[in-house]
Formats: C-alpha cells, sequence, structure tokens
C-alpha cells in the first residue's frame, strides 16, 4: 500500500471523482491538529488538512457535514487562500526553516506554520501515530509545506500580469459557480446612472445631475462613466473642462452633508492650459456647484504617499507577525516605540484628523468642500489586491479606530471590518483587483450598459467565456450565514431627513496644513496671466468667512467636551474622532491575533456563547420581529401590514450613511423564507437560507454529505441548484463534460 | 444639610471659607469665580459664564499646597496658589495681589488639607453619613476561610495574635499547617522581618495546594540559619505532598541580595532543600513613584502629541504592571497544578499583597464576584497590614516622604487590566475601581485609614467611620458589569505582554475634557440602550396582547398567516429590478 493512499493517514483526493472541486491529483491531505486562537476557543482541534489550487482546507474531524441544501463558500471557517499566505515555516523536533518552492526539507516537520499577509498565523501541528505511519505522515507533511510554498509563490504572476487567469477561476466548475452568482439588487452598485440618482435622492442633493459623458471612457479612462456634476452644466461644456485636470479627473460630486454642504473630489490642475472665457466659467461652476463658498482641501502634501504607507504596513506586518524562522522578534519592553516607528497609527491619525476636518467644514453648511490630490486616486481609491499600497487596509484601520471610539453609532461590526480586511488578499474580487471602472467592464465581458446589472447572456455562448470576477459583497460566496450573521448589529441608529440650500458662486480657499489661505493662484485661471477671467467676477474673500472657516475648524481639532450630552445624538453631528495619542490605538483584533507566542496563556472568555451584548441585540430583533407580527395580527392593521417593515429597512439604510455598501434588509429578509416559499425563491434567490428550523435535519452522510468545492462529492440534482434559469443549464452542461 | 453652591454638603462636612477666585483651567482660559472650602473638599465654581465649570475636589486629594508668585510678581494670574493632587493633577488658583489676599486661604487650605500635621482629625472621623449596611461586615475572616474549605485536617485557625503579640501588623485571625505548634509560630517570627510568618492565604480545594505569604528571612551578612523556619517551611510543602516547595521572591535577585546588608536576604539552597526559590524581578516602592511620576508627566495637563507611545514606554509603567501581572501568572499556575507556595518580598506588604491578591482573583472566581472583590481587598491589603497611611500619606503634609508609593493603585491598574482581558469575568465594572481609588485618598471613609489592623483598633475605626463599602453597597447598580456571566472553574490567565497590556487612559487622563466623554464605557452604554429598548418593546409587545384579548386569537394559533406575507413581499421586492 502506497504510504499516500493509506486511508488512516492520507488521502489523494482525485479530481476525476469530484467534479465539484478545484481540487488537483496533486493535492496532499494530511491529518493534523490546529491550534485554536483564543477566539476561536483555544486549545488544539483535530482534522484533515489539504492543498488545493485555491485554499489550504483544514476539515475538523467532528465537524457536521454541511447542509446538502446550503451553498458552497469557497471558504470555510479554517480555511485559508494560497494567496493570503506570506510564509510556510516548517518547524523541526531541533530546527524551524522557512519552506520555499526550491529547498528540501531535510527534517521531519512535526509543526507546519503559516504566516498569512492578513496578519493570521496559522498553526498546524503533525500528528505523531506508530512508528510505522509516522514515516508517511512525515513525508506527506513534508510535501504538503512544498505544495503550499509552491502553490502560493505563482500568486506576483496573477498580479504583475492581470491578463492571466487567476487560478482560482481555472476550474470548470469554479467558473460556472461563479457565473451563476447573481448581484444584490437591493445594493448601489454606483455603476448605473440610477445608482447616482438614488444617491442624490438619498441625500437631498440639488442642483447637481448625472453626466454620462464619460459613458465610453472618452473623457477620462480612470473616471466612472457616470458622475455627478452640477446641474447647470451642459455635457457639452462639460466635455471642456476636462483638459484641465490631471486625467481628465474633473471635480465630482460624492456626497451631500444634511446641512447642505456637497463634498466634491478631483484632480491637481493643468497648469500649462490656456483658459478661454467660456472655460472659466464652466471651470466655476463646476467647482462650486451652487454654492457661494469653496474650500480646496489639499490632500497631496501632508498626507503619506502610497510608498510611506507601503512601508509603514509592512513594518507594521513584521512587527505584528513576529516570525519564528529567524527568531528576530521585537522585545516587548520596546513594543511601543518599535509600534511608534512603524508610524502606521500616525498615518491613521493624519488620516483621521483630515477627515474630520472635512467633516467639521461640511457640518457648517453652504459650501462645496473639494478634496484634491494630484492623481485623485489613492487616498480614496480601493486599491489593487497584494503588492500595491496598502492604502485601502489605512482606511480600514482609520473605520476601525471611529468604531473603537463610537461602536454604538455603526450597523457594522468588528467582525465586518476584519472580513474586509482579509478579503483584499484574495486575489477573487472584482472590487479589488481592478483600478477603475473601466477596467472591471472589460474583465467582465458580460456586462450590459443598459442598467449596469451584470447579466447572463441569453443562450448558450459560442464558446466558454471566463466568468466575471464577483464582487467582494458577494458575502454568501465566502461564509457561512452565521459568519455573516455577525457583520451587523441589528438595531442601529435612526436618522433624519436632510434638509436642502442653494447660492451663488463666490470665494475659494483652500485648506492645507489646518490652515485657510487664499492664495491667488489658487485657481489657475482666476491669476492674472491666465488672462481672460472676468474682472466682475472676482470677490476678494472676506476676512468675515475666513474666520468663520477657522472657527469650524477648530471646534474639530479641540474637540471640547460637550457639555450638553444631546449633541451626541444629533444625527447630522459628524463623529469626530479622538485624536490624542493613546485614543489612535492599534488594531490588536486584527494586526496581533497572528501573535501565537500572545495567547499561550490567554483563556477564552466564553469558548461558545455570544457576547451578551450581541446576544441581546438578537434578543431586541427578535422582539421587534415579533411585535412586527402582533402588530399586523390586529385586525385593524391587516390592511397596511407592510407599512413598518419598510420602515425599518428604511432606517437600516438611512443608518448605513453611504459608508458602506452595504444592506442589511436583504439579509435579514432572506433568513425569513419559510420552507413553503421555496420554489419561488428558487429563481430570485440563493438556496443557502431555504433551512428554517422546521426542517427536519439530513441524515449524516460518510463521505457524502460534505458540499464545498473540496468534497463535493456531487448529487445529481444539486447541481442544478446553481442554475438560476434553464436557459442557463447548456452552458454548464458544456462545462461539466470538459 | 445645607447646599455649597450647588452640591449638597455631607453629614458632618462644615464650611470653613469662600473666597473669589481665578481658577487657572490647563484646558481652557482662565476662569473667574468662587472657591469654598469645607473641612472635607475644596469646590469651586465659575461665575463669568453660564456654562458651569466646576472643581469638587476631597482635600484628602491633595498632596501638596504651594504659593505662587509674590506681592511684586508680573504678568497677569501670577500671583496665586498651586495645588498638587495624588490624583493625577494640579490645580493653579490666582489671586488679587493686593493686601496679602492669599494668606487666609492658602492657611486654611494647608490646615484642613494636612488635619494630621496639625493635631486634627481627619473628615472620616467627623463625617455622619449613614447607610443602610454596615459595610465594616463585609469581611468576617472566619467566614472566608470556611468558604474556602479551612480549617481542615491540614491547615488550622490560630488565635496566637489576638492581641497582636506575635505579630502586630498581622490581623489577629491566622491559618498556619496543622502540624506547627503555638511555641513554633514564636520561634519561626523570631527569623522572618518583623514577625511576618508565612500564613495561608488561599487554599485550592480540589488539589489542597495553598499560597501562603510572609516577609524575607532575617539571613544577614553571616548567612544565618533557623532551624525551625526550614521545619516550618517543610510543613507547608507536606500539607498536601508537594514535592518542591515554591517560594517567590517578588524582588529582583541583587536587591535580594542587598536586604543582607540590612539583616534580611532570601531562602538559600543549602537551608531549604525542599524548596525552590523563583525571583520575580518586581521593583521596590521607590521605583514605582517615580515612574508613576513620569506618567504624570506626560498626561498632564497635556498628553504628549508626537511620541506618545515612545513616551509611555519611557515611564516604564505598563512594563511595571506587566512584570507583577506575570509574577501573580506564575504563582497561579503553580498552584492550580497542584503545588503549594511562598509569596514574599522585603517586609510582605507591599509586591507580596500584590501577587497574593492578583493570583487569588486568578484562581478564585468569588473574588471576581461584586462582594468578592470587597473580601479580597479587606483580606489580603487591609487586614494584613498594606501601610495604607505610610504609602497614600493621609493627612500628612509631608509630600517628599519617601515611604509614599503608588503601590495599590498599581494593583488596581493590573486588575482595571484583567477586566479589559476579560470582559465578562468580573460582576464589577471599571467605575468601581476609580471610586476605589477616589476613596483611597479622600479619607471620607475609614476603610483605607491606617497602616494595619493594630493601629485600626486602637482607634477605633470600625466605631467612628463609614466603611467604603457602606456607601459602595448603597448603589450597586452603578458598579455592576451587565456583561458578567458567572463561571467557577477555569483560572483566568491574563495576556502579561506589552503588546496586549493598555494605558488606563479613563483614568490616568480623565481630567483632560478630550478624553472626558469617554467615560462612559461605549460597549456598555450599548448594552444599556439595547436593554432599555428591550424593555421598551416587551412592555408594547404586553400592551398588544392585552388588548388583543378578545377571542379574535385565530391568527394567534395559525402562526404561519403571518408569515406568508413576508417572503411574498419580500420576492417582489427582489424582482422588481430585473
Amino acid at each position: 500500500m502506497a504510504s499516500e493512499n493509506n486511508g488512516s493517514v492520507c488521502r489523494v483526493c482525485v479530481e476525476a471523482q469530484q467534479p465539484f472541486t478545484i481540487i488537483s491529483a496533486s493535492a496532499r491531505a494530511v491529518l493534523v491538529r490546529k491550534k485554536l486562537s483564543a477566539k476561536e476557543g483555544g486549545g488544539w482541534l483535530s482534522g484533515t488538512l489539504f492543498c488545493t489550487h485555491f485554499r489550504v482546507a483544514f476539515v475538523p474531524q467532528d465537524s457536521q457535514k454541511p447542509d446538502d441544501n446550503a451553498d458552497p463558500v469557497l471558504l470555510g471557517d479554517h480555511d485559508v487562500a494560497l494567496a493570503s499566505i506570506d510564509k510556510v515555516v516548517a518547524v523541526g523536533p531541533s530546527r524551524t526553516k522557512l519552506v520555499t518552492p526550491t529547498c528540501s526539507l531535510k527534517f521531519t516537520p512535526e509543526e507546519l506554520v503559516l504566516y498569512c499577509r492578513d496578519m493570521r498565523v496559522l498553526c498546524f501541528l503533525f500528528d505523531r501515530l506508530t512508528p510505522d505511519t509516522q514515516a508517511s505522515t512525515s513525508s506527506a507533511a513534508g510535501k504538503l509545506s512544498l505544495q503550499l510554498s509552491g502553490g502560493f509563490a505563482h500568486k506576483p504572476n496573477l498580479v504583475t500580469n492581470p491578463n492571466i487567469q487567476c487560478f482560482s477561476t481555472r476550474s470548470i466548475e469554479m467558473k460556472q459557480f461563479l457565473s451563476n452568482r447573481r448581484r444584490d439588487p437591493n445594493m448601489n452598485w454606483f455603476e448605473c446612472s440610477m445608482g447616482w440618482e438614488q444617491e442624490l435622492e438619498r441625500t437631498g442633493a440639488s442642483g447637481w445631475r448625472v453626466s454620462s459623458v464619460n459613458d465610453r471612457f472618452e473623457m477620462s479612462t480612470s473616471l466612472p462613466r457616470f458622475n455627478v456634476v452640477p446641474q447647470r452644466v451642459l455635457d457639452t461644456e462639460l466635455k471642456k473642462t476636462f483638459a484641465h485636470f490631471n486625467e481628465g479627473r474633473i471635480p465630482r460630486w460624492c456626497w451631500r452633508h444634511p446641512h447642505g454642504s456637497d463634498l466634491l473630489r478631483m484632480a491637481s490642475f493643468q497648469n500649462n492650459i490656456y483658459h478661454e472665457k467660456d472655460d472659466i466659467r464652466n471651470l466655476e461652476l463646476v467647482l462650486f456647484g451652487g454654492q457661494q463658498l469653496c474650500v480646496i482641501v489639499d490632500l497631496g502634501e501632508e498626507m503619506p504617499s502610497p510608498a510611506d504607507i507601503q512601508l509603514a504596513h509592512t513594518r507594521l506586518r513584521t512587527l505584528c507577525l513576529g516570525d519564528i524562522s529567524s527568531s528576530v522578534s521585537v522585545p516587548d519592553d520596546k513594543w511601543l516605540s518599535t509600534l511608534e516607528s512603524t508610524r502606521w497609527l500616525d498615518y491613521t491619525r493624519c488620516c483621521l484628523r483630515k477627515a474630520a476636518e472635512v467633516a467639521c467644514l461640511l457640518r457648517g453648511g453652504h459650501m462645496t468642500v473639494v478634496l484634491q490630490e494630484p492623481e485623485d486616486r489613492d487616498m480614496n481609491c480601493v486599491v489593487c489586491s497584494l503588492v500595491q499600497a496598502p492604502v485601502f487596509l489605512l482606511f480600514l484601520d482609520c473605520v476601525w479606530q471611529l468604531w473603537a471610539q463610537y461602536p454604538a453609532r455603526f450597523q457594522l461590526t468588528e467582525d465586518y471590518l476584519l472580513t474586509l480586511h482579509d478579503s483584499v488578499h484574495l486575489p477573487l474580487f472584482s472590487s479589488f483587483l481592478a483600478n477603475s471602472q473601466r477596467e472591471r467592464c472589460r474583465r467582465s465581458q458580460s456586462y450590459t450598459p443598459v442598467n449596469g446589472l451584470r447579466e447572463l447572456p441569453i443562450g448558450a455562448p459560442e464558446e466558454p467565456v471566463d466568468p466575471p470576477f464577483p464582487p467582494v459583497w458577494d458575502w454568501a460566496l465566502q461564509y457561512s450565514s452565521q459568519r455573516r450573521a455577525r457583520f451587523t448589529q441589528p438595531v442601529s441608529q435612526p436618522a433624519c431627513p436632510p434638509p436642502h440650500n442653494d447660492g451663488l458662486p463666490g470665494s475659494v480657499f483652500l485648506l492645507s496644513r489646518s490652515t485657510f489661505s487664499h492664495p491667488s493662484n489658487l485657481l489657475p485661471w482666476r491669476s492674472g496671466n491666465s488672462g481672460s477671467y472676468w474682472k466682475s467676477h472676482r470677490r476678494a474673500p472676506s476676512s468675515e468667512s475666513l474666520s468663520g472657516l477657522e472657527r469650524l475648524i477648530r471646534a474639530c481639532s479641540l474637540s471640547e467636551p460637550s457639555e450638553n450630552p444631546s449633541t451626541l445624538h444629533d444625527p447630522y453631528e459628524p463623529l469626530l474622532p479622538l485624536l490624542l495619542g493613546p485614543c489612535v490605538r492599534v488594531w490588536r483584533g486584527c494586526y496581533l491575533r497572528g501573535a501565537l507566542h500572545a495567547q499561550a496563556f490567554s483563556h477564552p472568555t466564553s469558548s461558545c456563547n455570544q457576547h451578551p451584548l450581541d446576544q441581546l441585540a438578537w434578543e431586541v430583533q427578535q422582539l421587534r420581529e415579533k411585535l412586527a407580527q402582533a402588530y399586523h395580527r390586529r385586525p385593524e392593521n391587516q390592511t397596511k401590514r407592510q407599512e413598518p417593515r419598510r420602515l425599518e429597512s428604511n432606517l437600516n439604510q438611512n443608518a448605513n450613511n453611504g459608508t458602506f455598501l452595504f444592506s442589511s434588509s436583504s439579509r435579514t429578509s432572506q433568513q425569513q423564507l419559510p420552507p413553503s416559499s421555496r420554489g419561488a425563491a428558487h429563481s430570485s434567490v440563493p438556496p443557502r437560507a431555504q433551512r428554517t428550523a422546521s426542517d427536519p435535519p439530513r441524515p449524516a452522510q460518510r463521505n457524502n454529505g460534505k458540499h464545498t468545492f473540496l468534497f463535493g462529492h456531487q448529487e445529481p440534482q444539486s447541481g442544478q441548484r446553481y442554475v438560476p434559469s434553464p436557459s442557463a443549464k447548456p452552458q454548464k452542461r458544456a462545462g461539466n463534460s470538459h | 444639610m445645607e447646599p455649597l453652591a450647588d452640591v449638597a454638603m455631607l453629614p458632618g462636612e462644615e464650611r470653613v471659607i469662600d473666597k473669589e477666585i481665578i481658577y487657572i483651567c490647563p484646558f481652557n482660559a482662565a476662569v473667574k469665580g468662587k472657591v469654598f472650602i469645607t473641612n472635607y473638599r475644596l469646590y469651586f465654581k465659575n461665575t463669568d459664564s453660564d456654562t458651569p465649570i466646576t472643581l469638587d475636589v476631597p482635600l484628602g486629594v491633595i498632596s501638596r499646597v504651594e504659593k505662587m508668585g509674590g506681592a511684586s510678581s508680573r504678568g497677569e494670574n501670577s500671583y496665586g496658589l498651586e495645588i498638587t493632587c495624588k490624583d493625577m493633577r494640579n490645580l493653579r488658583f490666582a489671586l488679587k495681589q493686593e493686601g496679602h489676599s492669599r494668606r487666609d486661604i492658602f492657611d486654611i487650605l494647608f490646615k484642613y488639607a494636612f488635619p494630621l500635621s496639625h493635631g486634627m482629625q481627619l473628615f472620616a472621623f467627623l463625617s455622619q453619613e449613614k447607610y443602610e449596611e454596615n459595610g465594616w461586615n463585609v469581611y468576617e475572616p472566619m467566614d472566608e476561610y470556611r468558604r474556602q474549605g479551612v480549617p481542615n485536617s491540614e491547615w488550622r485557625v490560630t488565635f496566637i495574635n489576638k492581641s497582636y503579640e506575635l505579630c502586630d501588623t498581622y490581623p489577629t485571625v491566622l491559618v498556619v499547617p496543622y502540624k506547627a505548634t503555638e511555641e513554633d509560630l514564636k520561634r519561626v517570627a523570631t527569623f522572618r522581618s518583623r514577625c511576618r510568618i508565612p500564613v495561608l492565604s488561599w487554599f485550592h480545594k480540589d488539589n489542597h495546594a495553598v499560597i501562603t505569604r510572609c516577609s524575607q528571612p532575617l539571613v544577614g551578612m553571616s548567612g544565618k540559619r533557623n532551624k525551625d523556619d526550614e521545619r516550618y517551611l517543610d510543613l507547608i510543602r507536606e500539607a498536601n505532598g508537594t514535592t518542591k516547595l515554591t517560594i517567590y521572591d517578588a524582588r529582583p535577585n541583587v536587591n535580594a541580595v542587598a536586604n543582607k546588608a540590612t539583616g534580611g536576604g532570601y531562602e538559600g539552597d543549602d537551608a531549604y532543600q525542599n524548596a525552590e526559590l523563583v525571583f520575580l524581578d518586581i521593583h521596590n516602592i521607590h521605583v514605582m513613584r517615580e515612574s508613576l511620576k513620569k506618567l504624570k508627566d506626560i498626561v498632564y495637563p497635556n498628553v504628549e502629541e508626537s511620541h506618545w507611545l515612545s513616551s509611555l514606554e519611557s515611564t516604564h509603567w505598563l512594563e511595571h504592571i506587566k512584570l507583577v501581572l506575570s509574577g501573580a501568572i506564575q504563582v497561579a499556575d503553580k498552584v492550580s497544578s497542584g503545588s503549594s507556595v511562598v509569596v514574599h518580598c522585603s517586609d510582605g506588604w507591599d509586591r507580596t499583597a500584590q501577587l497574593t491578591s492578583l493570583a487569588m482573583l486568578m484562581l478564585d472566581s468569588y473574588y471576581r464576584s461584586f462582594r468578592g472583590f470587597q473580601v479580597l481587598l479587606e483580606k489580603e491589603w487591609i487586614s494584613f497590614g498594606h501601610k495604607f497611611a505610610s504609602r497614600i500619606g493621609h493627612g500628612d503634609k509631608n509630600h517628599a516622604d519617601q515611604d509614599r508609593s503608588p503601590i495599590f493603585l498599581q494593583f488596581i491598574d493590573c486588575v482595571w487590566q484583567m477586566t479589559k482581558q476579560f470582559p465578562t469575568a468580573f460582576e464589577f465594572n471599571e467605575r468601581l475601581l476609580v471610586v476605589i481609588l477616589d476613596h483611597l485618598y479622600s479619607c471620607r471613609f475609614g476603610t483605607f485609614l491606617y497602616n494595619c489592623e493594630s493601629v485600626r483598633d486602637s482607634n477605633n475605626v470600625r466605631g467612628k467611620t463609614v466603611s467604603l463599602w457602606s456607601f459602595v453597597n448603597s448603589d450597586t447598580s452603578l458598579y455592576i458589569n451587565p456583561f458578567y456571566t458567572p463561571e467557577s472553574s477555569r483560572v483566568l490567565y491574563p495576556v502579561a505582554s506589552m503588546r496586549h497590556l493598555e494605558l488606563w487612559v479613563t483614568y490616568y487622563i480623565r481630567w483632560n475634557p478630550r478624553i472626558q466623554h469617554q467615560q462612559q464605557s461605549p460597549v456598555e452604554q450599548r448594552y444599556k440602550e439595547l436593554l432599555a429598548m428591550r424593555d421598551q418593546y416587551l412592555k408594547k409587545l404586553e400592551e398588544l396582547k392585552l388588548s388583543d384579548s378578545t377571542p379574535s386569537s385565530t391568527h394567534l394559533t395559525n402562526s404561519s398567516t403571518p408569515n406568508a406575507a413576508t417572503p411574498n413581499q419580500h420576492i417582489t421586492h427582489l424582482q422588481t429590478p430585473f
């Protein structure tokens, strides 16, 4: 018996027998014990370790067989994508070694430590059985280690050359599966004009319209197809403004504060351009919207550059992960100063401070606040996964700081932020893989320009095409419903309807290094040598408005104690972060979760119980639903039964505040689907939510019940579960016979 | 009760003087107002604007009062008083330069802030406060030992110290090895610094391992030995069949050696063959005092902005916290593995109290309850003679006294670190810890007065003063951790790493208005909001049910009826965009 086919120790999974896996014939399976983190309950968990093209999977020995009806998830609770792995270290009886694809292990590893880019550290202990089987285990362990390192070593190709399809989507099954994902229709994707119009309506912004002048990316390749500009500027006029900005990134509307200020963003001005009379009028209009006052916030100078952030993040990761292979770890008594020297927290504070200043300006009302940086893409844009600057991670850290200071003001939870953090490292999501809408569109051949929602091609295509990458927001693809339930706090704060205002163009100020100025060349077309700026138009900025602006900013930098506690609950009040040194903290839950040595002594607070807060929040949600039901049951309410529910979903949406594209109402309502609606739900929603408490549990079947990509011994009809409409079937069949 | 501006005065509190004054607030500008001084507190209220700025400072908090500037000093507000406080803040007041305007207020402050230096009584003896519960009954030694499972066949209770003859800094009730005779105890006492012999602090019900505490052995330069002491430690070891008794010497090795010069020392290998000695490297009271001083420098009045973390590191405060915690972890771990331990430092009333009480907090969930924590403080700190009077300097003007040290504060900080790491394991919340620290200094209650039981007895503290626990237990709702989930069996080991310790911002930086509004833990706040919401929903539900009691309950029996509406509605919603 070949050692690796010894069923008790190792198994080799053969692709042919498991059509719904992405596993290759070379994937190894080894019996191991996984070291559990404090959060997971601590201790060790026995199970089987697999390596596929996409992930390292750990399946606990006595894990419950997943429900056949449940959607497979890409990553189980114990899994990690190869792309997330940074380093593999094998620990032998007397030494440790960094495993690389080219090296060979000259000792029997007892322990395998995976250092992940998302700062997790996974530790697996190879079980020592009888001396007889030990040889085979160790050989398999060695091979697995090499396999692992080989697997993730491929990753750079994928990133540096985005045209190479990543291996996670190479398999036919995976392609089919991804093809059948549908977008959450309740979410605003901001890819069609409707999305932006909804947002204008939601924020009550008048005087702005959605322009499709960039529909074919002819004006600017990096801007989206639809952009929000002042109503008074016609598309023909707008077209002339693009040349005046770096990469054609003109000022675009992002958000309106309920007090009536508008937030815009743009790239730096092209200074060497002659300003025609008409241009100037248009430029002024584009910059001021309907407002009288404009503050340009310079982000270029004081904010960290992407290179700075990259360096800081690399240092932070090195510091937090430690490394048993190099045995160079920062002594504990130097932890604080070393953490400081990464500058990560400085940058976090810098971003928060700038954001707080902008928030304070917006709170003042009646102005446009324009964020300007040379490229207009880094401090704001979502970044391609891996290698490139972890600017997005810095943003997440900032959100976490705010969350940690005001947890009650967020619907989302720390788990949600953590999940988003980890997803950045997976080379799978369109949201993080491309640099712009144009690139995203080029990748997904099947987009329909009519409404921007990706539709499946009707009828079988002539040749199989690569499916589009799913967006990261398709959480069901990755995580079980229990885990997704932890993404939101069930009860969030209500919000109020927004007012509106209008005004005339006028003064413009520059905000840089927390001070206001109005340099004569701030707007190139207003400066003397640019020629034809109407003298009548020029207004000396009054010192009155200057001091007014300074007062607004001061409120934020001092963040005076609010004598009146009610201001804390004013829905228009920005959440001003506390920026004192001790208040900006290291995100332990994320960066230090891999620090195994620190967990040696740590016992979980309560191993399986929820946090009492979550428990109570859940209770409140149940009560609320019960109340809604009780209310419907009352005869006098039978006619207007739908009202309270809609109100609730509105509350949820308002609480999202446009910060995160996340619709909670869809989650809760999908979970409420009773079994009777199964047939109807089939065509529109993924079947994951169909099992309710009243469903009888399925009998566990050995080797048959597991339903992830890894193990999918497929039942004939379950393949069709993922086919949303009969028209898509032929495509799927073609894939299977491939 | 006579009103004082807008706060009610305590029963027994008397007004002494009030005066127009300028409070030089470090966070705002100078504030004009009026200061009231009573025999208990300094109270300031501004008169120059409608937004109230107040100070309410118990005089016990004051460690130093100084005159600032002279009659001829130039500059605005340069003539006045500077008050240094024990609770991480300083206060500056300015007065008019004419006519020695500050003389009376300075004299009165000096007198009432340091009553013991002026032949006067501490306010705790003047207070007339009455509470339903008598907090002095919180701790009954015999009850507590019985709860632990003592006396038994291995350990006995002795009253040898009932009139403080064996050791004047120990309590009257002691638990010692069953086999040790009263004569043994007396002979051991001669070989332990200040006669603080090893006695039982905690008994492990399952494995019968014990935590015992004592002072250093009087080894001296000549390396003296004492057969009785050696045999006595062996009796402790034998009691549960521990193979090797572990002696935790809280000090750094070098300090223990240096103590030989003054007659002290540590248990040598030759003399104590069945014992192993472990040094825990915790520094002495002087190092801790200097460390806290440095911490105050970087947080008050302004928080060091640019290099906050390295400044914090250079105070070493968190590092000391870490060493104390990791020492206690070692003690707890040893005991839970079944081995008995002896813990001592030099005199066994500072670091020893920190280590035994923290280890007990980790081992015994009772001490993590609201009442149990009070018992722990009464037992390990108050009855076993932590020198509160010397360490805090109650009512004493000698602010530079080298005996002062924030040992108890450091312990409370360690407890706070544990509550942070195990948010559901403690029945009490952060507010209780802050209140304990506030009244550690305030001298309003008798709980933390004097150095040991014998002195407390002779001053009749129980008869003449009110216990802090009378006050705390009169409204427990303020101090209860809503997330508490009692769990008895597990030992709590906090992570004693700089990576996981935090500065207790809401205590050390609480005077900074930019921190203030965090006072209420956001999580707790959220929890309370949710609780209120739950109650509200429950009430509404109840109302609905009441008004629904008419027999139209066919809807109630068929629960699928209301459900059916939801999915239908949902599906139409889903399909609209397609």
